[in-house]
């Protein structure tokens, strides 16, 4: 029983570059919020980043959107049906972008970060590689549920450096993962409990590198809907300077709106 | 030492390394690759190298030799190069392929004119050391040993970035509930690593209890912390990462 | 009971009343709570009705036919003392009522459980707090379904719900039976629905979602074809429908993958899957014939026209009858592979002159605005290197775009590359390296000064040609710098050459082709390169941007010691700290290598010379002794003549010299004076030109003052202990 997240996305090229290789896809009905920011030469960043959304998505709709939920089989078992399902989603991916990238040699080296999450509105499963990054706001306070999979953010993690050194750092778009490098790749899965109020979002690094944390937990913890927050924080980074491209996913589990009667309804019935 | 894949019918059927510098292919015994099928002719060509490049060359085989879906006389073949024999294929594999071939993480890379896309280059590195490793905080990983009330594990390892104690079926460390019912609040909370250490996090504020105190924010965890969750007892312990 | 306006006891109460030995006088109402007849007090609802208390069904009242009571046949002992009734009770005469004992209960008897209920002072009542209590009941219940009842186990749940429903229905009767009517009714019914409910959305709760299935390989290999074929990857597509079962549903699949096949002109492979479809069902549609047709177009398929649509195409070589033509040149035969396709030997019949022909051929998937993309930038090396007109950069002749294949005809190079030469065991000698070097820094000079700059230069492009000469080759990425205003845009480079700024995706110059020149200069000398990163490339980005490059020297111990310095000038961090021009490390590199060479160095746009002319003691190849090359009579030389070995440390001084610069600073060399012969001696000479800045790399560098344009050159001596 799917209760329907206010979900939202939008992508902006910024105020810097001249074309946009990040993309992004939503699905209310599957609960799926994919967010991709893409490099290679020339317009290959595109094309890679465009590959992975629209390869999960595919995936996603023939594996989920169907009468009987499809599982990749083989998994870990120890570990749940839709962890391995957006596992399996983000391998495809990168096997899809690396074979092109091999068959295509105007394509070669292109690869992507990706940020993939399955919603509903009890849990959060969130898949990623690079260091495009999912958020949760609960109780106020707005969390990473992602680690970069960077230079700096490996330096960061073994406390090489702070996190401001890691903001000015020069290195800070060096990848240590992404998306179409390699034949396989290791994708990081994590789970997470949602409740009513919280905030699912995903973000490209051109959010990070342009709005300090705390705006954006002030812009989610204000904003009404998750529209009005995916669009203040794009107007937030191109105000500050818009220098990479800006991609963001916003989901919100509804909150208890009518109050304790809704919670009485929904216990009654919902749980 | 480059190789060679033997396909039919685009399922490959043997994989020929390159042993020395040239390899004959037709279907009398003396080649060094023997094809038994009709279609290939008793000496159908010649892969050897030349000067720094593979050629292949046709020896006046009755139905050709292809390279990439061309017929040819003699031809340069480089990686992932199909030689077509009727049927038969060979694809010609290079250990180091050239550029044209995606950068793999070797020393291939370094040397291949790449592109790097501004401002974000992203540099592919060889996966990561083991989670354990990579979840360790200053080399160290957390972990929760259940000394009362053990629902699953007797211990969790701390790996991920954020783990949920309760009583719901979508946390991680499972607990024991307390009073009649066995009740306990589904999710009661969560331990976050952060490159300062772990971080307990009331979700029920005032539920979870770190050595006789209830936690009503959140509190940084020190090596023996015992935590009191509904009827389920543990204690926080920091292993050197394997 | 009433009657018009008066309220008459009934019959049922007349007789209790005679029964109790009152008169009808003494049956006091008070209506709504009770029927005082003497000293019973008869309870009554509000509307003034009593509730009767039935004893049970038909028959618990004894009762006689009344045949029987006539006939005497009863004996009339049974009647003393006790009230009778008479009335009719048989069905269908007289009225039966509908009683909770009965369902259908006599008039009499009816009329007897009155009296009884009466006389006996069995009363049923409904408590004040009746209401009250049922209420209550039903709000406790329904609190219990809403609250307590969802967070029970289904067993606590069932087990709860039951004791509460018996103990509501026990209490219910305990009371009725006592005379209390409490309606539990409501409360039962509610708990019990209730109960269901819960109960029921509970189990379609947890059962909710979809059925989990294992997706086999099977399934997923064809969603990952499917993906392939949608991207144009048809060979990786065919692989995987391969692996599965050939149902209906795959055969249409693997049917419209041939039709791609075909669309690409990939007969033989799109007869391929037709047969593989009829291994297993030769009469599905028309594949039979078609397989036939394409088999015959694959034969035939000649590389005529050289619009054959592949980018991997081999030409046909034997004895063809026309030879394919590209633009106004015949295709003689494939040369190699390079990044963006085929590179074909072709001929210029016009002029009989034989080129180098690099196509590319537009791949499938592309759309119109990739595929724009790719050609600009694939003429722009035409672009680039066309306006250059230098005896060292290769010569583009031609461009131009036929059918599916664009192509740049340029001058055909017979020679190598310098990649073999980077071997430890082949390198070239000193004097061959420093001399090809600095013939291609004096031609990136000339590329420069056009605007050019190359951003890609290693040994892979460095061609040296078999009369010896070199060429600087593959502006493919060069840019022009005239029109690339800001950094942003596209970084490309070979990581293990790319300088500092390259790597940090700032704006590029000149300098960059000079630090990467170094680069190979350093990887011809030694076989290593300066940087030679880790795992990844990531480590050697970050080397080329912060690590200290290492000493020359000590990866060749014998080299000139003059070389140092230009390597570390050539490969310092900051571009203001490099060589200016490509002029500048010529000269520098020619001076290294000493008189005779320097003499011989071209000079196309500048009058390029070394610092130090041939008076300068300049180092030669290792272990040789630099005397040789010393300039017999100056004072320099004469100090030099007396030492067994020396390594001279010359600055990387900027010499763009002109010719009386140049011979200024031979004269200086010459007049200037040893001091003494310790270790670190300084000679002072005037540079030929102001050098930029200092390098701060190392402390023993020479220093160039750019005010007084003054160099020092450090003697050490010997180089034992640099060995």
């Amino acid at each position: 029983m799917m209760a329907t997240l206010d979900i939202f996305g939008a992508t902006d090229p910024g105020c810097v570059r001249p074309n946009n290789e990040d993309n992004f896809a939503v699905d209310a009905e599957l609960g799926l919020l994919v967010v991709a920011d893409g490099l290679g030469g020339h317009n290959s960043g595109e094309v890679a980043s465009e590959l992975a959304t629209k390869t999960i998505h595919d995936f996603a709709r023939q594996m989920l959107g169907g009468p009987r939920a499809l599982v990749p089989e083989g998994g870990d078992p120890s570990r749940s049906a839709r962890a391995r399902q957006l596992e399996h989603f983000v391998k495809t991916a990168n096997t899809v972008i690396f074979e092109k990238a091999r068959a295509f040699p105007k394509d070669a080296g292109m690869s992507t970060t990706v940020v993939a999450a399955l919603a509903d509105e009890r849990s959060l499963t969130v898949a990623h590689v690079g260091d495009s990054r999912a958020y949760l706001f609960h109780n106020g306070r707005l969390q990473p549920v992602t680690e970069d999979h960077s230079l700096v953010g490996d330096q960061v993690k073994r406390g090489l450096i702070s996190l401001a050194e890691a903001s000015k750092s020069s290195l800070q778009n060096i990848l240590t993962r992404a998306l179409g490098a390699e034949q396989d790749v290791l994708v990081d899965v994590s789970e997470h409990p949602l409740f009513p109020g919280d905030v699912v979002l995903l973000a490209s690094d051109g959010l990070m590198k342009m709005v300090e944390d705390d705006a954006v937990a002030r812009t989610v913890a204000t904003e009404a809907s998750s529209r009005a927050i995916v669009e203040s924080l794009i107007a937030q980074a191109k105000a500050a300077g818009g220098v990479d491209n800006v991609t963001i996913v916003a989901a919100r589990v509804p909150a208890d709106g009518g109050g304790a009667l809704k919670g009485l309804v929904s216990r009654i019935f919902g749980r | 030492m480059p190789k060679l894949l033997l396909k039919f019918n685009a399922a490959v059927i043997k994989e020929v390394p390159f042993t020395k510098d040239s390899l004959t292919v037709g279907r009398k015994a003396d080649n060094d690759i023997v094809i038994d099928n009709p279609a290939i002719s008793g000496h159908h060509c010649k892969i050897a190298l030349e000067g720094g490049t593979y050629y292949v060359e046709d020896l006046e085989s009755t139905n050709g030799t292809f390279v990439n879906e061309k017929r040819v006389k003699k031809a340069g073949i480089h990686h992932n190069d199909v030689v077509g024999l009727a049927k038969h294929a060979l694809v010609f594999v290079e250990d180091n392929p050239e550029p044209v071939a995606a950068p793999a993480p070797s020393a291939a890379p370094a040397d291949a004119t790449m592109v790097i896309a501004p401002q974000k280059q992203a540099e592919l590195v060889a996966a990561a050391a083991g989670t354990a490793k990579d979840s360790a905080v200053n080399g160290k990983l957390g972990v929760m040993r259940v000394l009362k009330g053990v629902v699953a594990d007797p211990e969790y390892k701390l790996t991920g970035l954020s783990t949920y104690i309760g009583k719901s079926d979508r946390v991680q460390i499972p607990i024991k509930g307390t009073g009649l019912f066995g009740s306990a609040p589904e999710v009661a909370a969560s331990i976050h690593r952060k490159p300062e250490g772990y971080i307990l996090r009331a979700v029920e504020e005032g539920y979870p209890v770190v050595n006789g105190v209830n936690v009503n924010g959140q509190v940084l965890l020190k090596d023996g912390d015992l935590i009191d969750c509904g009827g389920t007892t543990m204690q926080f312990v920091m292993q050197d990462a394997g | 009971m009433r009657y018009g306006q008066a309220r008459l006891p009934s019959y049922g109460v007349r007789l209790a009343l005679a029964a109790l030995g009152l008169k009808a006088g003494d049956a006091v109402l008070v209506p709504g709570r009770e029927l005082r007849l003497g000293k019973t007090v008869v309870p009554l609802d509000d509307d003034s009705r009593m509730m009767i208390t039935f004893s049970g069904p038909e028959g618990t009242f004894r009762s006689f036919s009344y045949q029987d009571v006539m006939n005497d046949k009863v004996a009339w002992d049974v009647f003393k003392d006790r009230v009778v009734l008479i009335g009719l009770t048989a069905t269908g005469v007289g009225t039966l009522s509908v009683t909770p004992v009965a369902s259908g209960l006599s008039a009499p008897e009816l009329v007897a459980n009155v009296i009884e209920n009466v006389l006996h002072k069995r009363f049923l009542v409904r408590p004040p707090f009746a209401q009250r209590v049922e209420w209550g009941l039903i709000a406790f219940v329904g609190l219990f379904i809403m609250l307590v009842l969802p967070r029970l186990k289904a067993l606590w749940g069932f087990l709860l719900s039951a004791v509460m429903v018996l103990g509501l229905l026990g209490a219910g009767t305990y009371l009725f039976i006592n005379g209390q009517w409490l309606k539990i009714a409501y409360p039962g019914v509610l708990l019990a629905l209730g109960y269901v409910l819960i109960i029921t959305r509970r189990f379609f709760s947890t059962e909710k979602g979809k059925e989990l299935v294992e997706a086999s390989a099977i399934e997923t290999n064809k969603m990952l074809g499917l993906s392939f074929q949608g991207q144009g990857m048809l060979d990786l597509a065919f692989e995987k429908f391969r692996l599965c079962p050939l149902d209906d549903n795959m055969k249409d699949t693997l049917y419209s993958l041939a039709l791609d096949f075909e669309r690409k002109r990939q007969f033989s492979k799109a007869a391929a899957v037709l047969e593989h479809i009829a291994g297993k069902d030769p009469k599905y549609k028309d594949i039979a014939a078609k397989t036939k047709t394409l088999k015959a177009a694959a034969d035939g398929a000649v590389f005529g026209g050289v619009g054959g649509g592949k980018k991997e195409g081999t030409v046909l070589i034997t004895g063809g009858s026309t030879k394919p033509t590209l633009g106004r040149y015949e295709i003689e035969k494939e040369l190699g592979r390079g990044a963006m396709g085929v590179v074909y030997l072709g001929k210029d019949p016009k002029i009989n002159r034989q080129v180098a022909i690099k196509t590319m051929t537009l791949e499938e998937g592309s759309d119109a605005a990739e595929a724009k993309e790719v050609k600009e930038r694939f003429f722009r090396e035409a672009e680039s290197a066309g306006t250059l007109n230098h005896p060292n950069i290769v010569r583009i002749f031609d461009a131009g775009e036929e059918q599916d294949i664009a192509y740049i005809a340029m001058e055909l190079l017979d020679g190598e590359d310098f990649t073999k030469y980077t071997a430890k065991d082949k390198l070239l000698p000193v004097d061959v390296v420093l001399e090809s070097i600095a013939v291609v820094a004096d031609a990136l000079d000339y590329a420069h000064a056009q605007g050019i700059v190359h951003r890609d230069i290693k040994p892979a492009n460095i061609m040296r040609l078999k009369d010896g000469t070199i060429r600087v080759a593959d502006f493919g990425i060069a840019r022009i710098t005239a029109s690339s205003k800001t950094a942003t845009g596209t970084v490309m480079g070979t990581p293990s050459y790319m300088s500092p700024e390259q790597v940090s995706g700032k704006k590029v110059d000149g300098r960059s082709d000079l630090f990467s020149l170094t680069v190979a200069l350093f990887e011809l000398l030694t076989g290593e390169k300066p940087f030679k990163g880790g795992e990844g490339i990531g480590t050697l980005l970050f080397q080329i941007a912060n690590d200290p490059h290492p000493d020359i020297l000590a990866a060749r111990p014998g080299l000139p010691a003059g070389l140092k310095a230009v390597i570390d000038k050539g490969l310092a961090k900051n571009p203001d700290q490099r060589f200016a021009r490509g002029s500048e490390l010529a000269a520098a590199l020619r001076a290294c290598l000493g008189g005779a060479k320097a003499a011989a160095a071209p000079a196309p746009a500048a009058a390029s010379v070394s610092a130090v002319e041939p008076a300068a003691p300049a180092p030669a190849a290792a272990a040789k002794p630099v005397l040789d090359e010393s300039k017999p009579g100056s004072p320099v030389a004469d100090v030099l003549a007396s030492l067994s070995t020396i390594s001279l440390e010359l600055p990387a001084p900027p010499p763009a010299a002109t010719p009386a610069a140049e011979k200024t600073a031979e004269q200086t060399l010459a007049d200037r004076t040893l001091a003494d012969r310790t270790a670190e001696n300084t000679i002072r000479i005037s540079p030929i030109e102001p050098p930029k800045a200092e390098d701060a790399t190392q402390a023993t560098l020479p220093s160039l003052d750019a005010a007084t344009a003054d160099m020092t050159i450090k003697l050490s001596l010997p180089p034992e202990e640099k060995r």
